[in-house]
């Protein structure tokens, strides 16, 4: 079942956060919680951010883990083509 | 001297493999990894600001290590069994953050070759922070995920 578009959007500036470069993440952390604020908004702010991402986080395990075998399946295709 | 992911030491080259970017890709022992960091950090003649961005660096490539084991177990299906172990090494790794940026704020750090700030320093360190309240922080209500829920669900058409 395809993800809630913004659930994805979510889920992909989390996944940045934790493995963008080092001099990136100041700015992909201001981009997560960008994204959460609309949410807490939307919310009349009853919820905070860490509710949210607690929400979200076995999806993001999920997420984490579709990109990890992702990953390897190209790091295995490139290994095919030398 | 200063340590980039890019300049295997040779104690780490019989771990080192070549990623598919051509850099070097480390797996680099832990134990080793804060050897390096406390000695560092108990020169007594090293400029803190310099001193920062060494310890800097290391503390980025523990949490990347991290962050690459966490997902190696998530592959195999041992991510749950690895639990018990995660809480204090996260632990152990929020803590070197915040003693790191701790010490930053008060006395600076040079620019470091990978180029990050000091804010770039607690991005990450929240980013650990999220982690272990996800992980094993206190859980939100069935009510509260039906709630959060809702909030997406009003989304769609």
């Amino acid at each position: 079942m395809a993800r809630n578009p913004e659930v994805e959007q979510i889920l992909e500036a989390w996944w940045q956060l934790d493995h963008i470069a080092p001099h990136e993440r100041a700015k992909s952390e201001k981009q997560l919680n960008g994204l959460l604020d609309k949410v807490v908004v939307r919310g009349a702010q009853i919820y905070t951010r860490e509710q949210i991402l607690d929400y979200l986080w076995p999806q993001y395990r999920d997420y984490r883990l579709a990109k990890k075998k992702n990953e390897q399946v190209g790091v295995a295709q490139a290994a095919l083509k030398k | 001297m200063t340590l980039t992911a890019d300049s295997p030491r040779p104690i780490f080259r019989e771990t080192a493999r070549r990623g598919t970017e051509g850099s070097v890709e480390l797996k680099i022992p832990v134990d080793r990894l804060e050897t390096a960091l406390n000695w560092v950090m108990s020169q007594p003649g090293i400029a803190p600001e310099l001193s920062n961005a060494i310890v800097g660096t290391l503390w980025l490539m523990q949490v990347d290590a991290f962050r690459q084991q966490e997902e190696e177990g998530m592959l195999s299906n041992k991510y749950d069994a690895m639990l018990n172990d995660h809480r204090p090494f996260l632990a152990d790794l929020i803590a070197n953050g915040e003693t790191l940026i701790w010490a930053a704020k008060k006395s600076g750090m040079v620019s470091p070759p990978l180029k990050f700030t000091i804010e770039d320093l607690e991005a990450t360190l929240n980013s650990l922070h999220a982690t272990f309240r996800a992980e094993h922080g206190p859980k939100n209500s069935q009510k509260t995920n039906e709630l959060i829920a809702q909030l997406f669900d009003g989304q769609k058409p």
